[in-house]
């Protein structure tokens, strides 16, 4: 074998293997789908480009059930016989007004003149059909749990009127029937509905990827038709990509997507004159939560002590650059229902030293490096949750406890806190308009799996109560109710509350009539216009 | 050799068990429920017990083990839990996204290693060869979370010659090829010029010299063959990690690959997305790992396959 | 001569950092769980001469107490899964047949799994410290060895050098480590030195997924993950353990090419 040849066949075996792998590299570009060009930046006048930090897991409003999958179901492809204002109160929407006859009778009136994208009127069938559907086991929504065994019939007394009867007098119906009506016809038809999506809502469902939901006017709107012609929801996982998409003006809108570090850069400068931040107080609410049925844990003297040895203003200022407030309960002062004058354990660490010493947990050596006693902390891998837990951390080192910070991943955390396998968690709640809630957290038949009373906390009074505010319809007395809850709750501690972040938009300035809502919902998007 | 490439295939068989098997035990295993994680900390109402029914997870596990191997034999790889699709449907869908980026990052991470790695062998401890190393020590530290926003914010926002992220022409692919290749690229480098610096010293290359071929030939010809076998093994290795591992890659650039929807998956115990993506992987990673054994044989004819 | 000075300086700064992580409770100037928010991500100054990270705490006091930690995960687990995955490496490419199916296929299963998956489940049922990250690690590091070497192996084992030692009849176990390992021994030292920083990456994934040791645990892997939110505004949080895990690196191959220079029969010449 001559060198020469050899070495041609080691040259063009090499030279083959790396073209082989350009090649396959063109042929895996060619196989794209022709994606959008260049010039994304520069957008159609009348596009509006919103920023997510997650996909929504599914846009059928039978099943969505995280933040984004609801908001963009319930307020842009569909439309809810009710909705909840800008002021969190019940508003009419395909409703135009309802009447309740008796405890347990809803009539609702309905709007004229609606019809789905595909032109079919919208008529009492399908709220009918909306409620049996998601009752019917066979759907299997998560949803038909809400409905089971409260409403007992429906009626539809006219094409446009429909009656509901409950069972018993539920003082949250109204707002438990806050989801999109279904159209009955491409349902029980038998028509594609999860790639069709069609609705009545202001915007017509035009096509979803892992990266970007796209969506177009409903020019037949029963209301005024939408401001903007296209709405494109870009999902950008990462911050600092979505920060800096911003810098480069490819997103129009982020709501609450940003951290407080990123924030701050909307002050001055080329962004400010492109943005503009909007900032309202929220309704969701972090909390501490104790376990009651641990040993140490169900010493009210002792969560007491921990509340006086948190400085949550400290955290407020440093750690979220004062967007939120201090909170005094799980419902924000935005809600009617929120009692401001309940028992507020302020940030007094020689307080918090006594109170241990009370509860027998007496310093060992004074300034030294001993520790009264060590408790456990379990949360999620958050970054922001755990950051702020080793402030805490650093915090009850100064009155002499030593806080064991564990941190999991979520599944796994999750099923812990469920299962009672911990002394204390902080962890928040979204989305909190309705006082029933109290039920669902503090009632005692509520203990996990049934509920989401996972500190265990048990109180025959606050039972009774929560019952009460289940069945009483007059608002009134209701709030009534809420307060002395949320009273017992605030001094019995099985939560220490921390803060309701604040809302905060950051809009382009070339996008008006953006208005946020305490939900940080997508409520306004009809009514924006994009310049 | 036919019959070596029958007997792997065969083989493959058990091993794409062992994988499913080994999956769905660790995936069950771990604590985390995946109606409460689908359900998450809103102010909703639902009822869990019938959704937990509905997805069949309230039967002994070894009856879901039974009737997901018997879905899999019919080629069937469940619905996902949450978009209510066809498992394989999510799969294929980013599945392209996936390769696209993977050859990228070997495009890349070859251009970058297969220079230096030679010319730094061929004149060890040179100026070309310590610049090399110093190269690749910066490769192989830097973090892809920090290179991945470094060159957004160069090429991107400074320069703007490049789009920020998402998937679409080649030029959205650079970036991201970059981000993902450079680690590769760095350990390639200096993988390359450490066997060929130990080839040259064989006694063949130096017979080869001695005979006077020139150099160039003399690498080519000999050095080189023998000193890919690592770079083939590198290529074959990486490919489930590029596939699956590019996680934080694709989160910068908003790639919608396999990496972030298994990630997703795991964290919300979607159980049969999991399985079935690391079932698609792993089938794809054995396949090429059986061509790189092949591709010893045809770079090293030395290397005898039984 | 020139080689041997950079393993010396390699020597000298790895033996710089472990002092600094063995010593780093008396020599380092600030308590690393000190925390001082309103001094939250201060620039380095002359007090604090590398910043101040979110939490105000002093970054170099950090990185020294980190040492300790992100040293011995990567310096363990490198050796562990090394020793493992060069043994199985050897067995396998050099006796072939079944041993070598077996082993093979094994580590194929593995390859072919998702490190993260099984990183979740080994901390999410072991509990999540160090110990169980330095655990989860070695059970992914090890295959990449053991392919490696198999691969080097089956390239080496032909050649007449072995094929004489085995007609002279040397045992097994002497071939291979006497003429075999020393012959592959270089893609070996690349991989390992290299892995250190892998590992030490890695770990940073991890505690980046909450899965490292508990959160505010000093380790480079947990400051480059935590530097990371704040790149843009503060990147001197994430530059300073990225450098220290640049240097380690390079202080390890360097060591790493003066080990072969010294092992490898045939690499003495330059």
């Amino acid at each position: 074998m001559t060198y020469k040849r050899h070495l041609k066949t080691a040259l063009t075996r090499y030279v083959c293997q790396r073209t082989g792998i350009i090649a396959l590299f063109l042929i895996a570009n060619l196989l794209l789908p022709p994606g959008p060009g260049w010039g994304e930046g520069a957008a159609y006048a009348a596009e509006f480009r919103v920023g997510l930090e997650n996909a929504p897991k599914t846009l059928d409003p039978r099943y969505a059930t995280d933040a984004y999958g609801m908001r963009i179901t319930q307020h842009l492809i569909f439309d809810t016989l009710v909705t909840l204002g800008y002021d969190l109160q019940i508003e009419p929407s395909l409703a135009t007004r309802w009447e309740t006859p008796d405890d347990t009778t809803y009539i609702f009136h309905l709007k004229d003149g609606v019809t789905f994208h595909d032109g079919t009127p919208f008529t009492a069938e399908d709220v009918k059909f909306t409620f049996e559907h998601l009752m019917d086991e066979t759907t299997k929504s998560p949803f038909a749990g809400t409905y089971k065994g409260k409403i007992s019939r429906i009626e539809v007394l006219d094409p446009k009127t429909i009656k509901f009867v409950l069972t018993q007098p539920v003082a949250s119906f109204l707002t438990s029937i806050i989801l999109p009506v279904l159209p009955r016809h491409i349902i029980e038809g038998g028509q594609d509905f999860p790639t069709t999506l069609i609705g009545t809502g202001p915007f017509k469902f035009v096509s979803q990827s892992p990266t970007d939901l796209r969506f177009e006017a409903n020019k037949k709107y029963w209301e005024d038709p939408p401001g903007c012609d296209r709405i494109i929801f870009k999902v950008v996982k990462d911050e600092n990509t979505r920060f800096l998409k911003m810098k480069k003006e490819e997103i129009d809108l982020l709501v609450n997507a940003l951290s407080s570090d990123k924030i701050k850069f909307f002050a001055s400068g080329a962004l400010h004159k492109a943005y503009q931040v909007i900032e309202e107080p929220g309704i969701s609410y972090n909390y501490l939560a104790f376990n009651m049925a641990d040993e140490k844990m169900k010493d009210n003297t002792l969560r007491q002590a921990i509340a006086h040895g948190i400085d949550v203003d400290e955290i407020i200022k440093y750690k979220l650059a004062g967007h939120a407030i201090r909170a005094r309960g799980l419902l924000s002062p935005v809600n009617w229902f929120s009692e401001p004058d309940v028992p507020v354990m302020v940030y007094d660490p020689e307080k918090a030293r006594q109170l241990l010493d009370k509860a027998g947990y007496k310093d060992p050596d004074g300034d030294g490096p001993r520790t009264r006693l060590t408790v456990e902390m379990k949360t999620s891998n958050n970054a922001e949750i755990t950051a702020i837990a080793r402030i805490i951390q650093a915090q009850l080192l100064k009155i002499g406890i030593h806080m064991d910070l564990k941190s999991y991943e979520w599944g796994t955390f999750y099923g812990d806190i469920k299962s009672g396998n911990f002394q204390m968690t902080s962890m928040r709640w979204v989305g909190v308009t309705e006082p029933d809630f109290y039920y669902d957290l503090f009632h005692s038949s509520q203990v996990p799996p049934a509920g989401r009373n996972r500190g265990r906390y048990i109180n025959a009074r606050v039972d009774d109560l929560v019952q009460q505010g289940r069945v009483t319809l007059d608002p009134d007395a209701r709030k009534r109710i809420y307060s002395k809850i949320q009273t017992i709750v605030a001094g019995e501690l099985p939560y220490i509350s921390l803060w309701h972040l604040n809302n905060v938009s950051v809009v382009h300035r070339r996008v008006k009539n953006y208005r946020q809502h305490p939900m940080a919902g997508f409520f306004s998007f009809k009514d924006i216009r994009v310049e | 050799m036919l019959l070596y490439i029958i007997r792997r295939l065969l083989l493959l068989i058990f091993v794409l068990f062992g994988v499913v098997t080994l999956v769905f035990m660790l995936i069950h295993m771990i604590p985390g429920d995946p109606v409460d994680i689908m359900l998450g900390d809103h102010a909703i109402a639902a009822d869990r017990k019938l959704l937990t029914e509905n997805l069949g997870l309230n039967q002994p596990i070894h009856l879901q083990y039974a009737s997901y191997m018997a879905g899999i034999l019919r080629g069937n790889l469940g619905i996902s839990i949450h978009s209510k699709r066809p498992v394989t449907d999510e799969i294929l869908e980013r599945f392209p996204a996936s390769v696209e980026l993977m050859f990228g990052a070997m495009v890349v991470a070859l251009i970058m290693a297969l220079p230096l790695g030679i010319i730094s062998a061929l004149k060890p401890y040179g100026i070309i060869d310590n610049s090399s190393m110093l190269i690749s020590f910066l490769g192989i530290s830097i973090p892809n979370f920090w290179l991945g926003p470094l060159l957004i914010i160069l090429f991107s926002i400074q320069l703007d010659w490049l789009p920020i992220n998402e998937r679409g022409g080649i030029e959205h692919l650079i970036l991201p090829s970059i981000t993902l290749g450079t680690a590769m690229a760095a350990m390639l480098s200096r993988m390359i010029r450490a066997s060929l610096l130990e080839v040259l010293n064989e006694e063949y290359v130096r017979n080869a010299r001695a005979k006077g071929l020139p150099e160039r030939k003399v690498i080519l010809k000999h050095a080189l063959r023998n000193a890919l076998i690592p770079v083939i093994t590198i290529i074959g290795l990486q490919v489930g990690v590029l596939l699956s591992g590019a996680i934080i890659t694709e989160a910068i650039f908003d790639w919608p690959g396999l990496g972030s929807l298994l990630l997703d998956a795991i964290y919300s115990r979607n159980y049969p997305l999991v399985q079935g993506c690391i079932l698609f992987i792993a089938t794809i990673y054995v396949l090429v790992n059986l061509l790189t054994d092949l591709t010893y044989a045809w770079v090293d004819p030395r290397v005898r396959l039984e | 001569m020139f080689q041997s000075k950079w393993t010396y300086i390699g020597a000298v700064i790895i033996a710089v950092f472990a002092l600094a992580a063995i010593f780093a409770p008396w020599l380092a100037p600030y308590n690393p769980y000190d925390m001082r928010l309103a001094e939250q991500l201060s620039l380095p100054t002359l007090e604090h001469f590398m910043g101040q990270d979110a939490n105000g705490v002093d970054i170099f006091s950090r990185l020294m107490h980190g040492a300790r930690i992100s040293l011995s995960v990567g310096v363990i687990v490198v050796l562990i899964s090394g020793t493992i995955g060069i043994t199985m490496g050897l067995v396998s490419g050099y006796y072939g047949g079944w041993p070598d199916t077996i082993l093979m296929r094994l580590v194929d299963i593995l390859m072919a799994f998702p490190g993260l998956l099984l990183a979740i489940a080994l901390v999410s049922v072991l509990g999540p410290n160090i110990l169980n990250v330095v655990i989860a690690l070695t059970v992914l590091g090890w295959v990449s060895f053991a392919r490696l070497v198999r691969g080097q192996v089956l390239s080496v084992k032909e050649r007449e050098y072995i094929q004489a030692a085995r007609t002279s009849g040397q045992s097994d176990a002497r071939i291979m480590v006497v003429h075999i390992f020393p012959n592959i021994l270089s893609p070996v030292i690349v991989q390992a030195t290299f892995s250190v920083a892998g590992v030490i990456i890695a770990e940073s994934s991890l505690s980046f997924l909450g899965l490292g040791a508990p959160p505010g645990t000093p380790s480079w892997g947990a400051m480059l993950s935590e530097g990371k939110q704040v790149i843009l505004e503060a990147p001197h949080v994430s530059i300073f353990p990225g450098l220290a895990i640049m240097l380690v690196v390079m202080a390890f191959n360097f060591l790493g090419d003066g080990l072969r220079d010294r092992f490898d029969p045939k690499s003495t010449i330059n």
